[in-house]
Parts: C-alpha cells; structure tokens; sequence
C-alpha cells in the first residue's frame, strides 16, 4: 500500500535494518561473550570477535565447576553458585510449570465466570484483577517474606510457586477472559438443555474450545515465572532451593566478577524462553494483546 | 570436587607442613601439628547436620566441609553467597528462624550483627583462650569487643600499592613515587607521553571497604582520621581527611583527568583484572593479594610484571581483618565450636589448615601471629609478589578502626552507603569535596536515625 | 479475536443429565473462584495491607525474631520523607519512566507500521524476530548490557574502535551525566515487543477502506498517518503509556545488574531504594515499608486511572 517508490522502499529496507540489528546486537554481544575467554578480553581491549575461541565457561557451568579447563585451571575462586547450574535450573523449570499449571486452572475457572455468569461480584473481581495487576512485586516483597515465614514457606519451592501463582493470576484472568467472552454461549446452553451441568459444560464444551487461549495464556504465565527474580531472590536463601535468576544475581554482587562466565550461563537460561517464543510466537502475540486491551 | 583438586589440594599442604616443620618454626601456640589439645576431643553432645552461611571464596568451603565431614562424621551444609549479598542473605535466613551454626562478617558488619543479637560470645569454650592470646593486633581489634571474643579470623589483608614495571621502564622512571607530588608527576608524564591514557586506577567501586577503604588508608597515611578519641568527626574545614579527598577528586576527569574512569566501579580483584590489561602505571591503594591475581599467568597478560609498592611518608597504611564467629541460632553450641575451629581455627590434627590453605592458594594474609610469622606465609606468597617488601607493609599498618572509628558503631553501615555516594559524585565531579564532607556531616545523624 | 467455534463438539458432548439437583449459577460462580479469591487475598490483598501495617511499627531482625514490632505511628514515613535519597531515587525514577515510555511509545508506533508493510520482505523479517527481546530474563538482560557498557572490556566500546569512530573509550554506564540513561536502553530494549505487538494489533483492526478514502483524496503519507491512522491508535496509546509508566515505575532488574544504583546516587530508584532499605543492614524492614507503600499508592493511582480510561467499557 505505501511502498511502491523505489526510493521508499529503499528507506524501509534501511529502517528495518537498523531495528534487527538493535534487536540482535545484545544476543550478538552475549554469544561473543561466552565463548572466550577472560584472559583474552582482556589482552586486546579493542578486538571486536575473539582471538581465539573456547567452550570452557560452558563446561566449568556444565560439570558444576569440576571441570575447570584450560582457562579456569588456574583459578582458585570460581563463584560457588555456578556449581548448582543443574539444581538451579531443574528449579527454575518445577517452579515455571507449576506456576503455569495452577494459574492457568484457577485463571480459567474464574475467568470462566467473570465471563459467563455475569454477576455485580464477579465484575468486581474482573476490575480487582485489573488493579491487582498493577501491584509492583518490590511493594509486595517485605509483607510476603514475613508472611511466608510465619507460614513456614521460606527457602522451599512451594512458597515461591504459591506467591508467583498469586501473583501472576490476575494477569491471566485478563488474557483468558476475552477469549471465554467471545465463545458463543448458545454453545454452552445447548450443551446444558443436551444435559450438561454448567462445570461439565465448561470442562467439556468450552475448555476444549480454549485450547488456543489457554497456549496462549500459559506461555505467558511460563515466561514471566522463567525470569521472576525478586520473588525468589528475597524467599529463599539457600543454594537447594534457588532457581536460575538468582543465580544469575548472585554473580553481579560477586568480587570476582568473570563477564565470560556471566555471558555462558545468560545464554544458558535465555535459551529455554527463547526456544518457546520462537516455537509459539503466534500464541505470545495474541495473549499480550488480549491481556492488555479488552480481546 | 574432583579428585585431582583434592589430591593437589593434599599434596600442597604436605608442602607446606614439611618445609614448616624441616625449619623447625615452630614455638609455643604454633600454627602446625598440636597433637591432643581441646580441638582434637569430641563433643559429648549428637547432631546429625551443621551449617554455615559464608561468602564465596573458591573451593575451600567445599574442601573444610569435606574435612570436617571425614574427621568427625557429620554433614556439614554450606550457604555460600557473593561477599556483597552475604549480610542480606544471613540477615534474611536469620530472621526466617532458621537454624545457623557459624557464619562470617566483615568488620564493618560485625557491630550491627552483634547489636542485633546473632552473635554468641565463644569465652567460655574449650581451647578460645589459646586462639585469643595468638591473635594478631588487627585481629584483636575486631574479634574481642566489650572484653569478650567474639568470633576467630577469617583472613587480614592490608592496603598497598601496585605498580607495572614495563610502563615504569617505558616512562624511564627508575623507582616508584616516594611522595604523592611525585605520583602526580609520574602519571601527568606517562599520560603526556602516550604511554598511558588514563595512568591510575583506584578502587572506588561500591562496597563496605572499597571505595571507603582508599579514602581511609590515603587520610591516615597522611596523618589523619575520620573520627576523634571521643567519637567526634574529622571531617570539617581543613581536615586531613577533606583535604585527601581534595587532591583526590582532582586526579579525576575535572581536574588532572589521570584516573581510570573505570575506578569507580571497581571492587578488589576486579581491579587487579583491570589493572592486568596493562593500561594503568599504577594501582591506588587495596588489599594486598590483588597481587595473585594481576601476576598470575593464566589471568593476567602481564603476569609477573606487578611490582608491590609501599605508602608514601612513614609508610602508615591500614589493615583489616574478617572474622568467622558463632552463631546465636545454633543448633548445638559445642558442635558449632568445633565447626567454627574448622573455618577460623584448628582442624582436629591441630593445625591452622584453613588459614595456611588461603595463605597458600589465595595470598592472604593470617590473623593469626603464629601462621603469619610461619613459612606458610613465605612460601605460599611468594609466586605472586615480593613476601618480604610486604611484611614490611604490614609491620607499618594500623587496624581499619584506627582511621575510621565508626566501624564500631551499627550506624557505620548506612553511613557507609551515603558516604559511597556522595564521594563518587565528588570523584565525577558533581560536587565539591567541601559538600561531600559537610553532607557527610549531616549524614551521620542520618544513618544513626536509621539504625 | 474470536474463536470459531466447530459445531461439531457440541454433538460430542452430549451427557445425561447429572446426578441430584445441580446447584445454583450463584454457587457456582461462588466455587469456581475460591481459589482465586484465596490467592488475592492472601498473596496480593493481605500483604498489602500487612505492608501498610509494617510501615507503622518497628520492625527489624531482633524484632521479627521475637515476634513483637512495636508501634511508632508516622515515623517511619518520617524518616523516609526526610531522606534526601528517598527524593534523589524517586526524581531518577520519573525520568527514568518519562524516557522509557514516550521512547516506546514514539518507536512502538513507528516499528508497528514498519512490520506492517507485508510487501516488503525485511518488514517481514523483523516482524519474525519482534519478540525476541520479551523472551531474555531482565536480570541475564541487565548483565549483557553492563558487558556491552564496560569501560574497559566493553562490547560497545569494541564495535566503536573496529569502526573507527572513537579513539578513547566512551564510559557509557559510569558517568553520572549519562548513566541514567544508559540504564534506559535495555529496558526499552526488553520490554519494547509488548508495546509493538499491543500497536501492530491495533493496526491491524483498522479498516482498510480508511487508507484507500485517503489515498483517493490524495492525501500524503504523513498527513494520512496524523489524520487517519493516529487518532485510531489513540486508545491503544493510551493502554501502553499507562501500563508501562506503572511497570517502570518499579523497575529493579537492569538497576541491579548494571549499576546497582551507582556512580554516585546517579541510578538510585524507588524499588531500589526499597530494597537496599529493607535487605542490607541495619535491616529496617519498617523504613522499607513505608518506602515501598509510597510507591505502591502511586501505581494504584495508576492502577485506577488505567480502569477508568481502558476498562470502563468492561461490559464482560
């Protein structure tokens, strides 16, 4: 429709250049990071691709520090929390799953409702998840921490599955909701008059339906659990119950800071997130628009 | 931990222990092979786990606990997080009521630890008179407080300088400056000769001692302090410690423009790291085991040629020294004792294992006199740097304390905060040195409001 | 967004009907949302009113080892208010928000029409590659830009000299003139795809026939965009400025990461403040509340002024 000059198109073909390398330039910068190593960022300051490449930073990650190689060898104080690579990412995957699991069932029985049985209270709770969206986790943060303590939830997986779940809920109420909305509901009525009761209607007739909306939803729910930081970074202190991002963390208040190091084990825990965004990105598009603006 | 590490990690300490023993250093309270004192007797008492809640430092948490698991049978867990998030994660895990035997402090912590009550007084426990009367005079000053000994030392480490003998050799300066006029000189020279563009590099990165810790050693080196006898500041108009900012903030962008831009994100070994891409002439003062890191070959491209260099003066500098203590939520006094012994004393055998290993592997220093007059220190240092240019350093270096009193106070923490602040937007020359110190005036009443 | 529905699963599912009475839509709706209910009150609800009730009592680690937080009516709030950091944080965290959001704002538009252009090939390239960024954790997103920032090591600083653009090394994160900023640029890095996406969508409901009335009338391109298109995004401006002003509003993450507040006060902001209050010593978990319930009445104005303008015609 706007392009058809040359001299237009050219001007696009440049735009478009220019956001893809501004999208691409940190993977870029993280990829060369990781694959060399300190020493040799360090020799030549100036050096935009490595003098020599190596796979080190992610065998010492990978063997949980035991196999130093060559560039680690020497070193005396690799920074203890990259030896629980595994445990943190196994972690991070249980806490991701459950989170997604439990919000995607409470979310659809609720949103199901706020949709369908239209009463004042459930319009209510619609516009109580709206604001309760908004709530920043850092405000959040010191009331949980005593809470979880006085409920014996601190340092244990569950206490942070229960305070993501409770936090993020709202949010998928607000992406499933439109979509329940827009299912006709001649569909559940005729399901209802064939017998049905409303909870075997809705587990039946419209979940099935939903499949769509509940990907969707549950990407979401999985990619924001993956990278929470704060949420587990103040609950659990103990190096068993830590999940990736704390890791992660843990290695800026480091003295011994090793930017190689830090750049394998970034790309190590991006590239579950990224896999899914690449796999599922039409889901993604479509519950980020649903959630943030009535579907 | 491979069995290789463990096998090296054995066969180092047989070193050590044979050339020890081969010069026959050892007196009474010596740091080697006690056979048969209190360390070596077993609690009466039973636990099937212990704990300790510690910073990072390499392998040697894993090594201890794999220590103390095969002498006495029981599991030990370990919390190990990075030196800056240490305080919040034992302070979290504290007040979570969780169960901790020993965990460690830097001195600047330590008073606020203790005023908060996580601190148990170790006085009365089998053999902790013998560990106080080996105590150095740092390690004194930290771990007994009101009379009553409050923890072992972890390590102690004073502040000199470092230099790269190539860029001396480029810049034909035949020896390191002996006045700061004569620092200014050598590094307006090697900017001015393009030898290098930004010739010094401080530590003044964020932290509890980094930043802090180069304006404390250049006012007291300079005769000053930042607080009296009796507790009054030593920051006003004239004052040593403002006038040392002045000429400080002035090697900055907005004065001379000779100081590493990158000195105010620096902490200790990321500066020494700094420091080994070969762009600096000289490295302001910081703990001295920089040198392990800036002179070893499979780090640092200019491995070996990173020379140690005292203070200006009479040489004055300052020490510190971190300490391991005992804590109040312990699960069984004695066999947190014994544990604490494993990190800050003697292992069963009767040796400073722990000690002697990081003087080894890690060139730091001992906060024990018997360990650092040992051969431990001698040899195990001597890879990195020259042992005796240092010893002599740490004959002239007076305890943190000395300079700045505060640490002893619980508001030292906050304070510190805003002292970090305010004296990096001096450096980038966002204020005065004047209001630096004048808002650091105002601030003290600030952070004690905070405590 | 509608979802077609197969009538063929209707069929399917055809089931006598229940055994005993079924109860009431009332009931219903009541069962379905307890769990909810539940998870609101106890992780949203509760603490933030625990936060409140913190924020007016002493509370530090002796006092939550104990288990008693005396109560010391508005000094906490006092304290904070008196703290020339506290407003030092909060002025860096308005203009960190202004930059990000009118910056997103301004590229979101421009980049949604960019992706739009179905014709051109790279437009669709881009558009594949949009959503990358939404999927990188902001704490590992924090740690590559400070690798990219460094002044020494810096990835930046390399693609510079290999071009030949400078010969001293540029300080981007460490200097105080410029740090604020610095910090902005991974954030609307990371979360510029949700704004894209949110306009690109928009876009794409506008009616074809709108443009082709104004290709006809002759309209140019840029005049077409100010007095068609412009006014129709208009409400899906509005979600995003309100949506990302209260996000960044708490940003945490990239501060950590790349500056941890530094040089100097120059990157302090709220949350940060909040935390470095709350979790280093003296611990003062009280002061910390009473920061942090500031920011939080902020985000609920927000929060309502965000249901007033875009979920007043909730009629779900």
């Amino acid at each position: 429709m706007f392009a058809t000059s040359r001299t237009a198109r050219l001007l696009l073909h440049v735009a478009n250049a220019t956001v893809i390398l501004f999208i691409l330039l940190p993977l870029v910068a993280v990829f060369v990071g990781s694959i060399q190593s300190e020493k040799a960022l360090q020799a030549d300051t100036r050096r935009l691709l490595p003098l020599e490449f190596t796979l080190d930073n992610f065998t010492v990650i990978l063997s949980k520090g035991e196999q130093k190689g060559r560039i680690f060898e020497q070193v005396t104080y690799l920074p203890d929390n990259i030896k629980h690579f595994y445990t943190a990412f196994l972690n991070s995957a249980i806490v991701a799953v459950s989170v997604t699991f439990l919000t995607l069932l409470f979310g659809s029985l609720s949103a199901y409702t706020i949709a369908h049985l239209r009463f004042r209270w459930t319009l209510f709770l619609m516009q109580a998840n709206v604001v309760a969206r908004f709530v920043p986790v850092i405000v959040l943060m010191i009331p949980l921490y005593i809470v979880m303590r006085s409920l014996g939830q601190l340092n244990t997986l569950s206490g942070v599955i229960i305070a993501e779940t409770g936090f993020l809920l709202p949010y998928a109420i607000l992406i499933l909701a439109p979509y329940f909305d827009s299912i006709p509901r001649e569909l559940e009525e005729a399901a209802r008059i064939d017998g049905c009761t409303r909870l075997r209607a809705f587990v039946f007739v419209i979940l099935p339906l939903s499949t769509p909306a509940l990907a969707a939803c549950g990407v979401i729910m999985f990619i924001i659990s993956w990278h929470e930081l704060l949420i587990p970074l103040i609950l659990n202190a103990r190096p068993d119950v830590m999940t990736l991002p704390v890791v992660i963390a843990s290695l800026v208040g480091d003295v011994h800071v090793f930017f190689n190091l830090m750049m394998a084990i970034c790309l190590l825990a991006l590239a579950p997130t990224v896999i899914l965004v690449a796999l599922l990105q039409k889901y993604i598009v479509e519950g980020l628009s649903a959630g943030a603006v009535k579907g | 931990m491979s069995d290789d590490v463990i096998r090296k990690w054995a066969l180092s300490r047989r070193r050590v222990l044979g050339a020890a023993a081969g010069l026959g250093v050892l007196g009474p309270g010596a740091a080697f092979g006690q056979a048969g004192g209190p360390w070596s007797q077993a609690p009466r008492s039973k636990v099937d786990r212990l704990n300790f809640v510690v910073w990072t430092y390499g392998d040697i948490y894993t090594r201890i606990a794999k220590q103390f698991e095969a002498d006495w049978g029981v599991k030990v867990d370990s919390t190990i997080s990075s030196f800056n998030d240490h305080p919040t994660k034992l302070a979290t895990m504290f007040a979570a009521g969780e169960k901790i035997d020993v965990s460690q402090s830097s001195p600047f912590s330590f008073p606020n630890f203790i005023g908060q009550g996580l601190v148990e007084p170790i006085d009365d426990l089998p053999g902790a008179a013998e560990y106080t009367k080996d105590f150095t005079a740092f390690t004194k000053q930290v771990a007994v407080v009101k009379g009553k000994t409050m923890g072992l030392p972890y390590f102690s480490a004073v502040w000199v300088w470092n230099y790269y003998a190539d860029m001396m050799e480029k810049l034909k300066i035949d020896k390191p400056f002996s006045t700061y006029d004569e620092f200014i000189e050598h590094c307006v020279k090697a900017k001015k000769d393009g030898v290098s563009r930004y010739p010094v590099l401080w530590v003044a990165g964020v932290g509890l001692e980094q930043l802090p810790g180069t304006w404390y050693q250049m006012t007291w080196n300079r005769g000053g302090t930042f607080f009296d006898k009796q507790g009054n500041h030593m920051l006003g108009a004239g004052s040593i410690a403002r006038e040392t900012l002045k000429w400080w903030a002035n090697t900055f962008e907005k004065g001379l423009d000779i100081s590493d831009p990158e000195s105010l994100k620096v902490q200790f070994t990321t500066s020494a790291k700094a420091f080994g891409a070969g762009k600096n002439l000289y490295r302001g003062p910081n703990h001295h085991y920089g040198l392990n890191v800036a002179n070893d070959p499979a780090q640092s491209p200019i491995a070996g040629k990173v020379k140690v260099h005292g203070s200006p003066g009479d040489g004055k500098t300052i020490g510190v020294t971190h300490v391991y203590f005992l804590s109040s939520a312990n699960r069984d006094k004695e066999w947190a004792w014994k544990l604490l012994q494993y990190l800050g004393g003697r292992t069963k055998d009767g040796n400073y294992t722990q000690a002697i290993g990081l003087a080894k592997d890690a060139m730091l220093g001992s906060g024990y006199s018997s360990v650092m007059n040992s051969d431990a220190i001698k040899q195990g240092w001597a890879p990195w740097g020259d042992v005796s240019a240092i010893l002599k350093i740490w004959d002239q270096a007076a305890y943190i304390g000395e300079a700045c009193s505060s640490v002893y106070q619980p508001w030292h923490f906050p304070w510190t905060d805003q002292l970090n602040i305010e004296v990096q937007k001096c450096l980038t020359g966002q204020i005065t040195a004047d209001q630096c110190c004048d808002n650091l005036i105002k601030g003290i009443a600030d952070a004690k409001r905070k405590v | 967004m509608t979802v077609v529905a197969p009538q063929m699963a209707v069929a399917r599912h055809k089931r006598r009907r229940g055994f005993g009475r079924e109860m009431s839509a009332g009931w219903f709706a009541f069962f379905m949302n307890v769990p909810t209910l539940l998870f609101l009150v106890l992780v949203l609800a509760w603490p933030v009113i625990y936060a409140g009730y913190l924020s007016v009592h002493r509370v530090g680690l002796a006092q939550l080892r104990r288990g008693e937080f005396p109560f010391t009516g508005w000094e906490n709030y006092g304290r904070v208010l008196e703290d020339p950091l506290f407003w030092t944080a909060l002025q860096n965290t308005v203009i960190f928000t202004a930059v990000t959001v009118s910056t997103e704002v301004v590229l979101a538009v421009m980049i949604a029409l960019l992706i739009n252009q179905t014709g051109v090939w790279t437009s669709r390239l881009t558009r594949l590659l949009i959503l990358l960024p939404y999927a990188i954790p902001p704490i590992a997103n924090g740690l590559i830009w400070a690798f990219m920032y460094s002044f020494q090591f810096g990835f930046l600083n390399r693609i510079l000299f290999t071009l030949g653009l400078t010969q001293d090394p540029v300080n981007w994160a460490g200097n105080p003139e410029t740090a604020l900023f610095a910090v902005t640029v991974p954030y609307i890095w990371r979360t510029l795809p949700f704004a894209i996406i949110l306009v690109h969508a928009a876009l794409q409901g506008i009616p074809r026939e709108l443009y082709e009335q104004a290709a006809v009338d002759g309209a140019r391109a840029w005049r077409r965009f100010w007095h068609v298109t412009l006014p129709l995004l208009r409400p899906v401006i509005a979600v995003i400025l309100i949506l990302r002003t209260a996000f960044a509003f708490a940003v945490f993450e990239e501060i950590l990461a790349i500056t941890q507040g530094g040089p100097g006060d120059a990157t302090w902001v709220a949350a940060w403040y909040s935390y470095k209050i709350t979790f280093s010593p003296p611990n003062n978990f009280g002061m910390g509340s009473a920061s942090a319930f500031i920011l939080a009445l902020m985000i609920g104005v927000m929060a309502l002024v965000y249901l007033r303008a875009v979920y007043r015609r909730v009629t779900l």
